[in-house]
């Protein structure tokens, strides 16, 4: 008889906790080949800004317009920021899988304020680099869509990882389920690694 | 009983997990289309308007290939000559064939593999309407002058580069919520190597549409930030954005968007046999590796001029032969074991794979350099101003890989159209209109790229320059008949879905009455929620271990 026309049988009680629920991580696949999606895009942009960058120093030509400066401190803050949103967010999921919601909280805060400070930073950042578009040059055309577009995705996941705390708060999310938030913490971590490829590729080797 | 214990009609029974809650009134008329997440009604939306869309890309490849003759400014004007070449090209990807096959796949994978309903049915829904919204915002964009790389009105080309990126992530969007679907919610004794070929093939073809299109939206948006913001540049000088964009529309990456119609032949190809597909997971290996080696987001000739004619695209263009011809060994294979009904969808399956495998074959020379094929042939169209501004960055010899890739898509999705028709329609099609299609789209076919392949040799043979009105002439008929077959495909779906609503008898679940994936136990269409409680599939053919009467697992 196949396994889902099973007949009642006898009721076991023991003190057992209670087996996972058996279903499908859907949300969590979903994301995956989303971020799988988000991980080529900054893929090609990075690739074209390295490739355009060597062609341009290769002829002989600067590749950072004269008269701009771009800064490392502001980089590098932010780096240590979403590095650290990155344990926060583990925290997170971490203790919503021990049923310790209190905790999980707290480390959804953290993670959004570290969030909304990179944010924050990055204005600052375009602020004080001083890197005009009007320029006759692709330089400023690059750096602004790669790392404008990681504030957008930045923005995203934050809103994601907001989404599914007020579902926490809810009490959706508990040991034997947590799907939503290993999704959102999966999709946080995604661009944390985007914006190591951008500190190394834009901010490090300019 | 080897498969399911799910009975196909009353005589077992059956946890039945359609039902709807009490008071819940099933929305009818326009709201049932307009507000509807299931995915039946999504895919249908989507394969309508894809048919629609499609008659226009190719009428618009017609009149590209039209404006070859003579000077190039006789029929449209030097000034829209560009513009149709553009649109018609992005047409041809963007609004026929990767909907078309997202569409079958929303309405067909969910029944393959035993789901209720696509994953996330509200955005795959939402990835719908984004797409019809886009798709109508670039064609408006291009009506007001908006065409990309024209020089036209700025604002409009920032409308239709908007468009691009809504497209992009639609189709995004769309392949995720089939692929997850395939991943996450088959039912319980469906491996994955126990998945339908169709559904296998969208696997592999969903996964590398997200990450190229993820690419391709990075062009598109790379140039509408320069095209806004950086206008000094040199990506939003408008001879330049074009040749940004076009690695899209050329080899290897046009193949990865025709990788459905290898499962979709497969499937039909074992439909119609009748028996079991032997060595079942060389097929689906073949699947998985023309997907692998038709991923092209990284040749991009902009960037890296000479791209097409590195020995890893080349060696990769002549690896794709490789797993067509093990379909095709699979497929004859299968119609030897057992005892094939020559139904349209099969006939059309088999036309659509040789005319890949023809494609396939074309795409070698193309990257061998010594032979110029990427040559905008300025012998040829010396006086012709308008061919060679449509020709920068896309050379006529890809405009026959195209239009050859493109219409073996249009093929496989008459098959596929025709072999779900119970599903998609209800009923199905009348099956004398599916071998006319044969004809039709085999004719044109052919008609669209040779003539085209031929041209792209002419700056290596000058005796081609004379013949090149022709040729082109040629083409442009290809390209008509290739419009009116996409016509056809949909004229009487359209007509057997309204005749169904309206009271039409409908068919059995198994229509074919040889079926052997999960499709086709379900309703002829499917009601809401497809199935009831499945049993446990213990092999890729459960209808077939059900008419064996073999033992449940």
């Amino acid at each position: 008889m196949a396994a889902t026309h099973l007949p009642p049988t006898e009721v076991v009680v023991n003190d057992a906790p209670e087996a996972p629920i058996a279903r499908p991580r859907v949300l969590m696949v979903g994301t995956a080949f989303a971020v799988a999606a988000l991980l080529m895009t900054f893929a090609g942009l990075i690739g074209i800004y390295l490739s355009e960058r060597s062609a341009t120093i290769l002829s002989g030509n600067a590749w950072i317009p004269d008269g701009v400066v771009i800064p490392l401190n502001q980089p590098n803050v932010m780096l240590f920021a979403l590095l650290s949103s990155s344990i926060t967010i583990q925290w997170a999921v971490d203790a919503v899988r021990r049923d310790d919601r209190q905790q999980a909280y707290l480390a959804l805060g953290i993670t959004v304020v570290f969030g909304l400070a990179v944010v924050n930073m990055a204005a600052y950042l375009y602020s004080v680099m001083g890197l005009d578009m009007s320029v006759a040059s692709i330089t400023p055309v690059l750096i602004y869509t790669i790392t404008g577009l990681h504030v957008v995705v930045l923005l995203g996941a934050i809103v994601f990882v907001g989404l599914m705390a007020f579902r926490a708060l809810g009490g959706q999310y508990t040991s034997r389920q947590y799907d939503g938030l290993s999704a959102a913490a999966l999709f946080w971590h995604a661009q944390v690694i985007v914006f190591v490829g951008i500190w190394y590729a834009i901010y490090i080797t300019k | 009983m080897a498969i399911t214990e799910t009975p196909t009609t009353t005589d077992a029974p059956v946890a039945d997990t359609r039902a709807t809650p009490a008071g819940y009134v099933e929305p009818t008329g326009l709201g049932a289309v307009l507000g509807s997440g299931d995915h039946k009604t999504v895919g249908r939306l989507y394969i309508g308007f894809s048919l629609v869309f499609g008659v226009v890309a190719f009428a618009l490849t017609g009149l590209s290939d039209l404006q070859g003759i003579g000077d190039g400014g006789t029929l449209l004007g030097l000034s829209s000559a560009f513009p149709v070449f553009t649109l018609g090209q992005l047409s041809l990807v963007l609004l026929f064939a990767v909907p078309l096959f997202l569409g079958l796949a929303t309405a067909i994978v969910p029944l393959q593999v035993g789901a209720n309903t696509v994953a996330f049915p509200r955005a795959a829904a939402a990835a719908f309407w984004t797409w019809l919204v886009s798709g109508g915002a670039l064609l408006c964009a291009y009506a007001i002058d908006g065409a990309i790389g024209s020089g036209g009105n700025a604002e409009s080309q920032q409308l239709a580069l908007a468009a691009l990126l809504g497209l992009a992530v639609a189709l995004i969007i769309g392949s995720v919520c089939v692929v997850t679907t395939v991943v996450a919610l088959r039912t319980e004794g469906m491996a994955l190597d126990r998945v339908p070929f169709f559904s296998w093939s969208m696997l592999v073809a969903g996964g590398l549409w997200a990450m190229t299109l993820g690419v391709f939206g990075a062009n598109v948006l790379l140039v509408l930030i320069a095209s806004k913001y950086g206008t000094a540049s040199k990506y939003a000088v408008p001879f330049n954005q074009w040749p940004q964009l076009t690695w899209l529309v050329a080899p290897p990456a046009i193949f990865s968007f025709a990788i459905p119609a290898l499962g979709i032949i497969a499937d039909s190809a074992t439909t119609f046999a009748g028996a079991r597909q032997p060595r079942r997971g060389a097929l689906l290996f073949a699947i998985g590796l023309f997907g692998a080696f038709s991923f092209g987001a990284y040749v991009q000739p902009f960037f890296n001029p000479g791209a097409w004619h590195q020995w890893i695209v080349v060696g990769q263009s002549a690896l794709l032969v490789l797993p067509l011809l093990i379909l095709l060994g699979g497929i004859a294979t299968v119609l030897r074991a057992g005892s094939p009904k020559l139904a349209s969808p099969l006939i059309l399956g088999v036309v659509s794979l040789l005319l890949l495998l023809l494609a396939a074959l074309v795409a070698i020379p193309f990257g061998i350099q010594s032979l110029q094929l990427e040559a905008p042939a300025d012998s040829l169209i010396a006086a012709n101003q308008a061919l060679r501004e449509a020709a920068t960055g896309t050379p006529p010899y890809l405009w026959g890989i195209l239009g050859l890739v493109a219409t073996a898509i249009a093929v496989a999705g008459a098959a596929g159209v025709y072999l779900w028709a119970p599903k998609l329609t209800g009923r199905r099609l009348g099956d004398g209109i599916g071998k006319l299609l044969v004809l039709i789209l085999g004719g044109g076919a052919l008609l669209v790229s040779v003539p085209l392949f031929i041209v792209g040799f002419a700056p290596r043979a000058t005796g081609i320059a004379d013949s090149a009105d022709a040729l082109f002439g040629a083409a442009a008929a290809g390209a008509t008949l290739v419009a009116l077959g996409v016509l056809v495909i949909a004229a009487p779906m359209i007509a057997t879905r309204i005749n169904v609503l309206t009271g039409g008898r409908t068919d059995a679940p198994d229509a074919w009455g040889t079926g052997q994936t999960l499709e086709w136990l379900c309703d002829s269409p499917p009601a809401t929620g497809n199935f009831g409680t499945l049993a446990t599939v213990t092999s890729p053919e459960p209808l077939l271990d059900l008419a064996d009467g073999g033992d449940a697992a």
